[in-house]
């Protein structure tokens, strides 16, 4: 599988927790497995709590792993440090949710992407400003010569957002992390976005985690969707069979609840309860909601099976049931 | 498109010229009244200290005129108890007052900038260790340590003063500091610049201190303020050289003098106001750091004065 | 009450405040009734003016915000000729309102049923304590909470089930017309439908009308029989909801809005943005404030403000629907 070029196998990650005086862990992501090829896109869509936030920054390092592996076009990041850190990010890169507080507000557009276009591209004079005016033309923040003299506080949400996309592509990534890029921005702005971040992945061949909670979205944007709850992964599929015919109680669960899937539940006292991260536990996360789950949902996790050919896996014990019948009838 | 958009946002990079950068980074403390006022006062204080040769019509040590005399057209402050132009001496003291304030309030600001910054940014031990001496720095009472090494120093000069002061007081700074560090750390944009491949000195210094301009500049007033007062306080006491010449030194003279027995009231009032009115004119100037150093207040003031 | 007397009258409301950038009219001659036992949405991008209208309504203006023209008019009775003392009874009996922000709307000291006790004993004069009580304990119930949390402080209650609090509290008195302002746009997708659907349980029950603002076009659709959509201050359309699918002659605005959705379940999913960005409200565009987005924008609309024409059963504020709509 050559053209693999992110490989996650066995990730788990854990932080400590101080509840008074015992310290205690939790681990958001536990044992999460997947892979991201060249040029595609994997969305990642879970609620909080479900860890997709904590894969995607551990993907490019700013927290670290606490075992399984991370490899990158089959370089294993798990642990380099310093020089060789700052040289795999210029690979990988992350677009934040929140456009302004991803810019710092005393500092010029323009500021902005002098640094990684210095450090990734050796741009120096009169190069650095030929790629910093194509780059803003490149992310549309246009007219280039007016934009660059501003402030991240005079543009609009739309356009910090183009900035900060502007400053990823500076350092020439091959493979982006974009975290919900699109949730604080208005409805009307989102679609350009996204289209911008689709135009980059046809034009560069980048590859994409995006994480959002939003499957319509994902639907969108996504080759391959996976879905995620309580730090575990329930369900991975090309994104037009998983919204068609998803196999799992919780994606059903999901897209029932989305607006616009037209779906009949009634969940006006489906209990709001968040999943349980602590460490060591047991069982699939989603067995205290889900009206198919059984004894053995509550001590076993599930393996995520699947053929390859189909590549649609899912971990579920009573993956296919009818879900709608059993969650009506438990209401 | 949005050809609208563009109208309301202040056209910066046209106005390139040296002089318009100046006129548009003071303008704040023109625009804000309370910070006119103290910039005056204080501008006239430090042109006294530059000048003080030409300004002063006497030397402040020649003790040549008639004694105790209250303020005449020739000693417009009067003189001391042994014939000297208390005018002169306001004047040459002026300078030591104002330098030895300001070193130590800027070299006080650097020391705690650099600390806080360090102890906000490298990790839980550094943090503990620099912590643990900013906190001992906190609990060790200011005053009484400076009584003890001046005691110890004999007859100080003023600058040895102001190092002195600078050396004991830049906890405070620290800790303001490192929190303010610690809260900007964790913004994305931090996070963001590091993952651009910026080291974490560069992080620390082009980054996050940019974005505490305004409390860096508070700092310095407000470090400045306490460095006077301690100086003077000091030199009152007579812990300083008594042949130098600063406000804190003549007060020292006017009190063991008895001048507030015998009501040469021009000899001590002149000094103490002069602490009075830099450390007002210091406060005061302190309102429009806000809106010098933050681009989006500075161009809102600018936008009311353009146009 | 006769059934076709409004809850809610708004008439030529307009709202401005001053910002250091200039006066801004946040909300611009906006007229609309709602009427009793429907769920009416309302629909804009943030500097809509959406918000500052629900605070127009509720008389809840802040800052230096004020109205500077028209009637807001509840149960036939002007809000802004009230006293103080009259508005704050008038408040939570016959009108209330949800924030976004079910945290900043509760009382982080107090556990939930002295809230619930709090707010009912103030607006009903004689109800005795143990009422309240009673009444706390049959509210939650409403809300599909258990008892249990009424000792429960608002930190120690997740997200979701702080927002159906706030709702309990809201519908506590039986008011008439209930705003909800973006009730579950902090939420996850999951407990966002619970709570959507536990909101039309209780209007099916309770028959109040709801004012639902929102920036999410698809769940406003799913909710609310009709939808008002506001743009740089001025209510462009006023629309049923089941049109918006299904019909094409809506104001570009709107058109724009919904090309901008990804569909969930349609077979092909092509979505195409709105060009350019939301305007500044300090400087608008002469004419049509969309002119400068719009797609089939012509010479009227850079100099002439539409007026809002009747298109269907709807209205619609565009130079395009001026001679007998398409």
């Amino acid at each position: 599988m050559e053209n693999q070029l992110v490989e996650v196998d066995q990730l788990k990650i854990r932080f400590p927790v101080r509840d008074g005086k015992r310290k205690s862990y939790i681990t958001p992501v536990d044992h999460v497995s997947f892979t991201i090829r060249k040029g595609e896109v994997l969305a990642l869509v879970g609620e909080s709590g479900s860890g997709k936030s904590t894969i995607g920054r551990t993907l490019v390092r700013i927290l670290d792993p606490t075992e399984g592996s991370i490899s990158v076009e089959g370089q294993n990041i798990n642990h380099i440090k310093g020089r060789e850190l700052r040289k795999y990010r210029g690979k990988a890169q992350m677009i934040f949710q929140d456009p302004f507080g991803s810019l710092n507000p005393v500092r010029t557009v323009e500021k902005h992407v002098t640094f990684p276009l210095k450090k990734y591209r050796g741009c120096r004079g009169a190069e650095l400003d030929k790629e910093i005016d194509s780059l803003f033309k490149r992310v549309g923040l246009t007219p280039v010569s007016e934009m660059r003299k501003k402030y991240p506080h005079e543009l609009s949400g739309g356009q910090r957002q183009r900035l900060a996309i502007a400053r990823t592509l500076a350092a020439n990534p091959k493979f982006m992390v974009a975290d919900e890029p699109t949730s604080m921005l208005d409805v009307s702005i989102r679609a350009g976005i996204l289209e911008l971040l689709n135009e980059l992945k046809h034009d560069m061949n980048l590859s994409y985690l995006y994480i959002t909670h939003d499957l319509a979205s994902a639907r969108y944007f996504g080759d391959r969707i996976m879905v995620m709850y309580g730090g575990k992964v329930m369900e991975i599929a090309e994104s037009k069979t998983l919204i068609q015919k998803p196999l799992h109680p919780y994606t059903q669960l999901l897209l029932a609840a989305t607006p616009g899937s037209s779906s009949e539940l009634e969940l006006s006292s489906l209990s709001n309860e968040a999943p349980d991260l602590s460490e060591g536990r047991q069982g699939c996360p989603f067995a205290h909601r889900c009206p198919l789950a059984t004894n053995i949902c509550k001590e076993e996790m599930p393996p995520l099976e699947g053929t390859a050919e189909s590549e649609h896996f899912v971990a579920c014990h009573h993956a296919g049931g009818d879900f709608k019948e059993a969650f009506n009838l438990i209401q | 498109m949005n050809v609208e958009l563009g109208k309301t946002s202040q056209p910066i990079g046209k106005k390139h010229s040296p002089l318009n950068r100046i006129y548009n980074f003071l303008l704040p403390l023109f625009a804000n009244k309370k910070a006119t006022v103290g910039m005056i006062i204080f501008l006239v204080f430090v042109l006294a200290a530059i000048f003080e040769p030409w300004i002063a019509p006497y030397d402040p040590n020649a003790a040549i005129f008639p004694p105790s005399q209250a303020p005449t057209a020739e000693h417009i402050f009067g003189t001391t108890n042994t014939g000297k132009d208390v005018f002169s001496q306001f004047i040459y003291g002026a300078r030591s007052t104002i330098v030895v304030g300001f070193g130590a309030g800027i070299l006080t600001t650097i020391i705690g900038l650099t600390i806080g910054l360090i102890s906000g940014f490298a990790g839980r031990i550094v943090d503990s260790i620099l912590g643990f001496v900013t906190n001992l720095f906190l609990v060790v009472p200011g005053l009484a340590l400076l009584i003890v090494i001046e005691a110890y120093l004999e007859n100080a000069s003023p600058y040895m003063n102001g190092l002195i002061i600078a050396l004991t007081g830049w906890a405070w700074g620290a800790r303001v500091f490192r929190s303010m560090t610690f809260s900007l750390g964790s913004r994305d944009y931090v996070t963001a610049a590091k993952l651009s491949g910026e080291s974490n000195l560069r992080v620390m210094f082009t980054q996050i201190a940019p974005n505490m301009v305004s409390v860096i500049a508070s700092n310095i007033m407000y470090a400045s303020l306490a460095a006077i007062l301690a100086d003077s306080g000091l030199a009152f006491l007579g812990l300083e050289s008594v042949s130098s010449v600063s406000w804190g030194t003549m007060l020292y003279w006017a009190k063991g003098s008895g001048a507030l027995l015998n009501g040469s009231w021009w000899w001590f009032l002149p000094p103490g106001i002069g602490i009075a009115l830099v450390g007002m004119s210091l406060v005061l100037m302190n309102f429009a750091v806000d809106q010098i150093t933050n681009p989006r207040l500075r161009q809102q003031i600018r936008r009311k004065h353009n146009g | 009450m006769d059934k076709n007397e409004p809850v809610l009258e708004l008439d030529d409301v307009s709202v401005s405040y001053d910002s250091p950038a200039g006066a801004v009219q946040a909300v611009n001659h906006v007229s609309m009734k709602i009427y009793p036992n429907t769920i009416v949405g309302l629909v804009g991008e943030s500097g809509s003016g959406k918000s500052t209208l629900a605070n127009a309504i509720m008389h809840l203006l802040k800052g230096n915000a004020r109205l500077t023209s028209g009637k807001v008019k509840v149960m036939g009775q002007d809000i802004y000729s009230m006293g103080d003392k009259e508005l704050r009874q008038f408040r939570w009996n016959r009108m209330s309102m949800v924030f976004q922000s079910a945290m900043n709307a509760l009382n982080p000291v107090l556990n939930v049923e002295a809230q619930m006790v709090d707010t009912l004993r103030s607006h009903r004069k004689g109800m005795s304590y143990k009422a309240a009580r009673k009444r706390s304990r049959e509210l939650l119930e409403l809300v599909s909470i258990d008892s249990k949390y009424l000792r429960a402080f608002p930190h120690e209650l997740s997200g979701g089930m702080r927002q159906r609090i706030v709702i309990a509290i809201a519908v506590a008195l039986e008011p008439d017309l209930v705003i909800m302002d973006e009730p579950t746009t902090a939420l996850d997708v999951v407990v966002q439908r619970s709570i959507l659907d536990k909101i039309r349980d209780l209007q099916k029950t309770q028959k109040f009308a709801i004012l639902l603002i929102s920036h999410d076009f698809s769940l406003v659709t799913e909710l609310c029989s009709s939808v008002a959509i506001m743009y740089a201050g001025r209510l462009i359309e006023k629309a049923h909801s089941e049109t918006l699918d299904t019909e094409e002659s809506h104001h570009p605005y709107t058109q724009g809005l919904m090309r901008a959705i990804p569909k969930l379940t349609a077979d092909d999913v092509v979505i195409e943005g709105i060009p350019g960005n939301p305007p500044d409200l300090v400087d608008l565009p002469v004419g049509c404030a969309y002119h400068p987005r719009c797609p089939f924008a012509y010479e009227n609309c850079r100099s002439l403000r539409p007026e809002l024409h009747e298109v269907r059963d709807g209205l619609v504020e565009c130079h395009l629907y001026e001679k007998s709509g398409s």
